[in-house]
C-alpha cells in the first residue's frame, strides 16, 4: 500500500509541471495588458515600461517561464493585484472553497445513496420512476436559476436563511444545497446502476442462504462493492466543485478560489491565475489519490491486487 | 405495490404549510390504507415493502431527519441573529467587487475612491456642481499662475492621535514620484516643482507649468508622513486618515468594515460601524437589501428591478442626474468612419428615446456632450441629433454610399465591440438592428472587458460604446481628444486630432479664471459635437436604494459614501 501512494505522488510531479506548463503559456497568450489594467489609461509610458520591467513582463517567454518556476519553488510568487504572495491570497479563498464543496458533498451523498439504493431495489416501480425525474432534475436545473430559487424560497419567503455572505452553519446550507442537488441528481444515477449490477450477484443470494439479514446483505455486501464507481464519481464531482464554484460562489457571494480565479483572469493577474491553477490542479490530484486509497480499504480485491 | 402482508405498510406525509407567513413542516405517519390516495394535498412518499426494505425505510427517515433538523437550527440561528440584530449604529452597504487597494496613494478603481473619502479626506473635495470645495484646507492663496498657498485647518487628527501638519501633505504628495510604488497620481507629483512648508499648518506648492486642474487632483487622500514616506503599498492596519472613519477590518472578497475615529475633530458620525459587504451579484445584492442584510446599495442596479423596489415599502429608491457618461466611439483611422457625414449618420439612425425607456427603463437621460447639465461647464448650446432615419440614410448617400435597393446588400459593413455585460450586449443589439434599418450592416462582437479593453487600446475596432465614469474635471477632455493622448500616452482612442481642440483644451488647462475655461471648454464642446469623435448616448443616472428609516444619506457625485458620516436611522 506504501508504495501504491509513493509511486501516485510521484506522479504528482510530470502532472504538476505539465499543468503549469500549460497554464503559463495559455494566459500569455490570452490579450490584455497586465500593466495597462493595474496604472489605467493615464500612466506614463516609462512608468508602464518600468513596472512592466520589474513584473518581468517586457522579457522573453522562456525567460518569464524559467522566472515563474523559479518563483514557484521559492515560494515567492506575487500577486499583481494584490500585492501579495499569491498563496497568502489564496490560502482563506481554498479554505472556503473547501468548506463549500465538502458540505455539497454530504448533502449529495446523504441525499443520493438512499435514493439510489431504493430505486435500486424497487426497479420499474413508481419510486425508480420518481428518483430518475430527482436524477434527471438535478443534473438538468442550471446553479445560477437553482441558487436565486433557494434564496427567494428560503431568504425571502421563510426568512430562515441569510440570502448571502460567509458565516456560520446557516449561510452555508444554500450554497451547499445548489451545488449538491446537481452532483446528487448524477450520484443517484450512479449509485442506482452501480447496485443494480450487484443485486444479482451470486454472492447475495449465498448471503441469503447463510441466514443473513435484507439490512446486512444490502449495506454491508451489496453497497460496499457497488461503492468503487460511486467513490470515483465522488472524487471526480469534488475535484470539480474546487474549481466549477464559481457561479455559485458569485451567486451568494462566497468567497471562494473559484471567484478569485475568475477575477485573476479578468484583472491579467498572471501570477495569481497561475498559483490558483496549480492549488486546483494539486488538490483534484489529492482527491483522486485519497479515492484511490479508498478503493483500497472498500475492495479487498483492489487490494490484494496491488499488494500483489 | 407488492407489500410485504406482514409487515404494515407505512405512509409519510410531509406537508409543507404556508399559512399568513408562518411557515411549518409538519409530519405525520398514518397506517394505510388501499384505497388512500398517494397524492393528497402536499408532498406524499410512499414506501413499502418486505423486511429489508423496512430498514432501508428507517435509514432514510433518520437521514431525513437529520437534514430536516438540520434546516431548522440553521433556521432558528438565522432567526436569532435577526432578532439579535439591533437596528443600532451601525449599517451595512452592499458593493460589487472588492477595491484593490485603499492606499490613498495607489488607489483607482471605483470601489476604493467611492469608499476613501470616508477614511482618507484630501485638501479638497468636490461640491454638488462639481467644483472643487475645501476640505482639510481652511483657506488658499493663489500667487501668480503657478504657486498656491494652503492653510491646513488646524486640529486635525489622524486616526493614531497624531495631529495633521503640512509636512503630512508634502510627504503624500512627493511619495507619488517613488519609482516603485508605481502611483497611478504620478502626474499630479511630475507637475509639481517644489512643495515649501511656511509654518506648521501652512504650505506653498509651486508648479512647473500652469494647471487649473489642480485642485480637484487635490482631493488625494493624505497621510501621516512616516507612512506616506513608505515605498511599498500599505498594510490594512497602516491605512491611518484623518476622515469620520477608520478601517478596522478588510477580508479581501468578503467584507471591509469602518469604525467611528474617535480622534476626528468634526461633527460625530451616527453610525459607528460601516460594513461594506462585497456582494459580485446584482440580483443577490438586491435579495440582501429585500431582506435587511444589508441597508443599502446604490448603482449598478439593474434597470429592470427598479419598479420592483419602488414598491417595496420597507425601501426607498434615492435618484438624480448622474455624470456618467456612455458614449459610442469611433476609430477614425478607419477610411468609412473617418468621414464626418458617416458618423453624423450614425448619428442621426440610433435611437436613443426607444433605449433609455425600452432597455434602461428611464434610468438614464439623452446625452449630447460630455459634461453632465449638472457641471459648471456644460455647453447646452451643441449640435443635438435627434433620431431621424431618413436624414441618416441622406447623409450616407451623400458621404458615397448609396443604398442597394431594400433588400439587397447593405451600404457598407461594421464590427462592433462591446462587453460581455448582458445590458451592454442587448444595447449593442439594439443598436445594431437601428443602424440596419438605414442600411448598415453591423456585426456586434462581445467580448471579455479585458479582451475588450485591449482591442480598444490597441486601435482593433471600428465601433465600440464604453462609460465614462464620474466625469468631474473638464480637462478629461484634453485627455480623450487632444492629439497628445493617443494610446499609451492617453485616453485618445480613436485617434483624433483637431488642431483647434488641441489649442482649446491646452488653454483651457493653463486658464485660471473659471469664466475663461468654461468659454474655452463650451468652444470645445461645440466643435466636437460637429465633428463627432464619440456619439453622446446618455448620462446614467446614479440610483441608492437603502432602508426607508436611513435619513441624511445623499449620492455622492462619483459615488462616494462621504454622506454616510452624516446619515442615522430615523428616530
Amino acid at each position: 500500500m506504501r508504495q501504491f501512494i509513493f509511486r501516485r505522488l510521484l506522479w504528482f510531479f510530470p502532472v504538476m509541471i505539465g499543468v503549469s506548463l500549460v497554464v503559463f503559456f495559455f494566459i500569455h497568450m490570452v490579450p490584455g495588458d497586465p500593466v495597462m489594467v493595474m496604472l489605467g489609461e493615464s500612466a506614463r509610458p516609462a512608468q508602464a515600461e518600468a513596472l512592466r520591467h520589474r513584473l518581468h513582463l517586457d522579457q522573453p517567454l522562456y525567460y518569464q517561464l524559467v522566472l515563474f518556476f523559479s518563483d514557484l519553488v521559492r515560494g515567492k510568487m506575487i500577486s499583481i493585484f494584490f500585492a501579495k504572495p499569491v498563496f497568502e491570497v489564496i490560502r482563506p479563498r481554498l479554505l472556503a472553497t473547501f468548506e463549500l464543496a465538502f458540505f455539497a458533498m454530504v448533502i449529495a451523498v446523504l441525499i443520493a445513496l438512499p435514493i439510489g439504493i431504493l430505486s435500486a431495489l424497487r426497479k420499474n416501480s413508481w419510486i425508480d420512476f420518481l428518483s430518475r425525474i430527482f436524477s434527471l432534475m438535478g443534473v438538468s436545473i442550471p446553479n445560477f436559476w437553482l441558487g436565486p430559487l433557494l434564496i427567494i424560497l428560503f431568504s425571502l419567503a421563510f426568512g430562515w436563511l441569510p440570502v448571502s455572505g460567509r458565516g456560520g452553519i446557516s449561510h452555508l446550507i444554500l450554497p451547499s444545497l445548489t451545488l449538491g442537488m446537481g452532483m446528487a441528481g448524477l450520484l443517484s444515477r450512479i449509485s442506482r446502476a452501480s447496485m443494480l449490477e450487484v443485486l444479482g450477484a451470486p454472492y447475495l443470494t449465498s448471503g441469503r442462504a447463510r441466514g443473513l439479514g435484507e439490512y446486512r446483505i444490502i449495506l454491508k455486501h451489496a453497497l460496499r462493492n457497488a461503492l468503487i464507481p460511486i467513490l470515483t464519481v465522488i472524487g471526480l464531482q469534488f475535484g470539480a466543485l474546487l474549481s466549477g464554484a464559481f457561479i455559485t460562489e458569485t451567486i451568494f457571494a462566497w468567497p471562494g478560489i473559484g471567484r478569485l480565479l475568475i477575477n485573476a483572469i479578468f484583472s491579467r493577474d498572471f501570477p495569481l491565475v497561475q498559483a490558483c491553477v496549480l492549488v486546483i490542479a494539486a488538490s483534484y490530484l489529492t482527491v483522486n489519490l485519497l479515492v484511490d486509497i479508498c478503493y483500497a480499504l472498500v475492495d479487498a480485491r483492489v487490494r490484494l491486487w496491488r499488494e500483489g | 405495490m407488492d407489500c410485504c402482508p406482514y409487515i404494515p405498510a407505512t405512509k409519510f406525509t410531509f406537508q409543507i404549510i404556508i399559512h399568513g407567513g408562518q411557515t411549518r413542516l409538519k409530519t405525520r405517519k398514518a397506517k394505510l390504507s388501499s384505497r388512500q390516495r398517494f397524492f393528497k394535498a402536499g408532498l406524499t412518499v410512499y414506501c413499502g415493502g418486505s423486511k429489508y426494505l423496512r430498514e432501508s425505510i428507517e435509514l432514510m427517515k433518520k437521514a431525513l431527519f437529520i437534514i430536516v433538523l438540520g434546516l431548522f437550527l440553521a433556521a432558528f440561528e438565522a432567526c436569532k441573529q435577526e432578532a439579535a440584530k439591533p437596528l443600532g449604529p451601525e449599517i451595512s452597504v452592499g458593493i460589487e467587487a472588492s477595491p484593490s487597494t485603499l492606499d490613498p496613494r495607489l488607489a483607482r478603481d471605483a470601489y476604493a475612491v467611492q469608499i476613501m473619502p470616508l477614511v482618507f479626506p484630501g485638501l479638497f473635495k468636490n461640491g454638488k456642481t462639481l467644483e472643487p470645495e475645501p476640505d482639510l484646507v481652511s483657506s488658499y492663496e493663489q500667487q501668480g499662475d503657478r504657486s498656491y498657498v494652503f492653510h491646513i485647518r488646524q486640529g486635525v487628527r489622524f486616526a493614531n492621535g497624531k495631529e495633521l501638519v503640512a509636512e503630512d501633505v508634502r510627504a503624500t504628495i512627493e511619495s507619488l514620484n517613488v519609482p516603485d510604488l508605481n502611483s497611478p497620481y504620478i502626474e499630479l507629483a511630475e507637475r509639481v516643482a517644489k512643495i515649501e512648508i511656511m509654518d506648521k499648518y501652512s504650505l506653498k506648492l509651486e508648479l512647473k507649468e500652469p494647471y487649473s486642474p489642480l485642485l480637484v487632483e487635490l482631493n488625494l487622500g493624505i497621510l501621516p508622513a512616516e507612512l506616506a514616506r513608505k515605498k511599498t503599498q500599505l498594510e490594512t492596519n497602516e491605512l491611518i486618515g484623518a476622515g469620520p472613519y477608520r478601517i478596522t477590518k478588510w477580508v479581501p472578497g468578503t467584507e471591509i468594515t469602518l469604525s467611528r475615529n474617535e480622534s476626528y475633530i468634526g461633527p460625530k458620525p451616527y453610525f459607528e460601524k460601516i460594513n461594506f459587504r462585497i456582494i459580485p451579484e446584482d440580483i443577490t445584492r438586491l435579495m440582501s437589501l429585500e431582506k435587511g442584510e444589508i441597508q443599502l446599495v446604490q448603482t449598478p442596479i439593474p434597470p429592470d428591478e427598479l419598479e420592483r423596489l419602488k414598491a417595496n415599502p420597507r425601501l426607498k429608491v434615492i435618484a438624480q442626474p448622474g455624470t456618467n457618461y456612455t458614449y459610442m466611439g469611433f476609430n477614425l483611422r478607419d477610411p468609412v468612419l473617418a468621414k464626418p457625414l458617416v458618423r453624423q449618420a450614425i448619428a442621426y439612425a440610433i435611437n436613443r428615446d426607444e433605449i433609455v425607456k425600452c432597455l434602461l427603463k428611464k434610468s438614464a437621460s439623452k446625452a449630447d456632450t460630455l459634461l453632465s447639465p449638472r457641471h459648471w461647464a456644460y455647453e447646452p448650446d451643441v449640435k443635438k441629433y435627434e433620431y431621424n432615419p431618413e436624414l441618416a440614410k441622406k447623409l450616407l448617400d451623400q458621404a458615397g454610399y448609396p443604398a442597394r435597393g431594400t433588400q439587397g446588400p447593405s451600404r457598407f459593413k461594421l464590427s462592433y465591440k462591446t462587453s460581455q455585460n448582458q445590458l451592454r450586449l442587448w444595447i449593442a443589439q439594439a443598436i445594431a438592428n437601428q443602424l440596419g434599418k438605414v442600411g448598415i450592416d453591423v456585426e456586434v462582437r462581445s467580448l471579455e472587458f479585458g479582451t475588450l479593453f485591449s482591442d480598444i487600446q490597441a486601435g482593433n475596432f471600428q465601433i465600440f460604446t464604453l462609460t465614462w465614469v464620474g466625469v468631474v474635471e473638464p480637462d478629461i477632455f484634453y485627455t480623450v481628444f487632444d492629439s497628445q493622448s493617443i494610446p499609451p500616452k492617453g485616453a485618445n482612442r480613436g485617434y483624433y486630432s483637431n488642431p483647434e481642440i488641441d489649442r482649446l483644451v491646452t488653454d483651457a488647462r493653463a486658464a485660471q479664471d473659471r469664466s475663461e475655461r468654461k468659454a474655452l471648454y463650451s468652444e470645445v464642446q461645440k466643435i466636437l459635437a460637429t465633428d463627432l469623435p464619440y456619439v453622446s448616448l446618455w448620462y446614467s443616472t446614479d440610483i441608492a436604494v437603502c432602508d426607508q428609516r436611513l435619513e441624511g444619506f445623499e449620492l455622492g457625485a462619483g459615488g462616494e459614501w462621504t454622506s454616510l458620516a452624516a446619515a442615522r436611522w430615523r428616530r
